[in-house]
């Protein structure tokens, strides 16, 4: 296993694609945020700190599409052939994907929403604008910023595993979380399950910033994990029983 | 089976290195050079590095392979050849553990390969020219060299042995096929296995690749490796091979020395028998 995980760090710091991923989505982060937190006026009732937070999200979007491409990009581009021939076992593959990615994902969303807690929190204290944000709640939204985006990239890897097409597994985590699930979020009786349970809800929860709308009702921060985890779970495992059965043919 | 004459079947296991450098086809075309070091590598009780039983293989509705069986010696080259379609690659994908077979067995060192405790050590296998567009070549390697467990430099060794090295930080995206044909028989021998796969490994390939190709292969079998080269280029072939094995639509029709297989049509040519083997009584393959 330290073989497998060695070459697949290899393999995540060898590819360019990903690095300006991580570097893109951290300078957008950012640069959205700075503007935020410098120009908008909040709303009366909801945190300014966890609304201009709520932007860093999209880390944990950067990290679902890392974790989808890089499984498909195995088929798509037909490594999995010369990476199956040295490891023939393919569920320690993908666990050794999965864990590489996840950890990649912890190091990312740790660096993203500190890095955005690092820009949100001075800039509202020199509008005298009261962030509503603790020490340890800052800490707090930090670390559930590290884990839910260790957790999107595993989800990624089970989708990427489910959906070997690269294009349709992109399009699949991106309709899902952009349209479907904003769409069913307005349906009576359906939209506090969706705001709860949802991706983007479970995101928001488990970082502990708001929801969309606003005035979504949230998950505890470990409950909105525990959930989180437990679709990335179900997502792996699917993934790795459809690796464990399909021909490689490509 | 039992109808068909003697040249169709299996070659005897035992047909190993000793009977090769005493054979009278020395002097043919197919010039079988043996070095005597190269026959004491060979193991003791070495069984077949390949054995193919019974194969078989749907895709849906598709009979990709209906029945193929042959095995492949130490210390020579087989040539696995058929049209295209005929289950070549299909075959081998079932040999290398990549595609269920819907029946047969097939075995690598006496072992389905992925039950191996060293796969990359025992057999290793080109079956396709990949390579992640965006990573150099030597980085593709030390990826696959870490997961066999290998030092990294072994990436740089193989770049130099494939002919590769003046391009081993170039992104594998910039490669010509012949260069990502390269590549990838450089992940083949990452392991140094004594057993070889290659499908079509002189794709893409100039004049001057092939012939290094051919003494590469020549040079791997005289170290006592088995070689299995799957091949439509029958001209190629007949200059590089040991054995033959001519798969048809899917089932073994022919496998025999090179030798005892051009001499059951003296005068024919390998592509002349391999044409008449082929070429099925409905007429529904040109």
């Amino acid at each position: 296993m330290t073989r497998l995980l060695r070459a697949d760090a290899l393999r995540l710091a060898t590819t360019r694609a990903y690095w300006l991923l991580a570097a893109g989505a951290t300078a957008l982060i950012a640069g959205w945020i700075t503007a935020t937190a410098a120009a908008t006026s909040f709303t009366p009732g909801t945190s300014p700190a966890r609304t201009v937070l709520a932007i860093a999200g999209l880390a944990q979007t950067v990290a679902l599409l890392t974790g989808v491409l890089a499984v498909t990009s195995e088929f798509r581009h037909k490594t999995i052939t010369p990476a199956l021939l040295i490891t023939p076992r393919r569920t320690p593959l993908l666990a050794a994907k999965l864990i590489t990615l996840a950890a990649a994902g912890l190091v990312f969303g740790l660096a993203a929403t500190g890095t955005a807690t690092a820009i949100t929190l001075p800039l509202l204290a020199a509008r005298h604008v009261p962030a509503d944000l603790t020490v340890a709640g800052a800490a707090a939204m930090i670390v559930g910023g590290g884990i839910a985006t260790a957790l999107f990239a595993a989800l990624g890897a089970g989708v990427g595993a489910i959906i070997r097409n690269q294009a349709g597994a992109i399009i699949a985590v991106l309709a899902l979380l952009y349209i479907a699930e904003p769409l069913l979020g307005f349906i009576p009786h359906l939209g506090t399950p969706i705001q709860q349970y949802g991706l983007a809800g479970l995101a928001a929860g488990t970082t502990h910033t708001i929801g969309f709308p606003a005035t979504a009702h949230l998950l505890s921060q470990p409950a909105a994990a525990i959930v989180l985890a437990g679709y990335a779970a179900v997502a792996l495992l699917a993934g790795a029983a459809l690796l464990s059965r399909r021909d490689i043919t490509t | 089976m039992a109808s068909q004459p003697t040249w169709l079947q299996a070659p005897g296991v035992e047909a190993d290195a000793m009977t090769a450098t005493t054979s009278t086809e020395g002097s043919g075309p197919v010039a079988r050079r043996l070095a005597p070091a190269a026959v004491r590598r060979l193991p003791a009780t070495a069984g077949p590095a390949i054995q193919v039983a019974g194969l078989r293989k749907k895709f849906g509705h598709v009979m990709a392979v209906d029945d193929v069986s042959f095995t492949v010696a130490f210390g020579r080259i087989t040539g696995f050849l058929g049209p295209n379609g005929a289950g070549k690659t299909t075959t081998l994908r079932m040999l290398l553990g990549l595609v269920r077979p819907d029946g047969g067995t097939a075995a690598i060192a006496g072992k389905p390969y992925p039950e191996l405790a060293s796969p990359a050590g025992t057999a290793g296998a080109l079956l396709a020219a990949a390579a992640h567009p965006g990573r150099t070549g030597r980085d593709h390697l030390r990826v696959l060299a870490a997961a066999a467990g290998l030092p990294g430099h072994r990436a740089d060794e193989l770049l130099d042995r494939v002919g590769l090295a003046h391009a081993a930080r170039q992104r594998a995206g910039r490669y010509s096929l012949g260069m990502r044909q390269r590549l990838a028989l450089a992940a083949a021998l990452l392991g140094d296995p004594q057993i070889l796969i290659l499908d079509e490994p002189a794709n893409g390939l100039d004049p001057q690749g092939i012939r290094w190709l051919r003494d590469l292969l020549r040079t791997l079998a005289a170290d006592g490796r088995a070689v299995l080269v799957s091949s439509h280029i029958l001209a190629e072939a007949a200059q590089t091979v040991d054995d033959v094995v001519v798969i048809s639509r899917g089932r073994t029709v022919a496998h025999a020395p090179l030798g005892d297989l051009l001499a059951t049509r003296p005068g024919a040519t390998l592509e002349d028998i391999y044409l008449e083997l082929t070429n099925t009584p409905e007429g529904a393959r040109s």
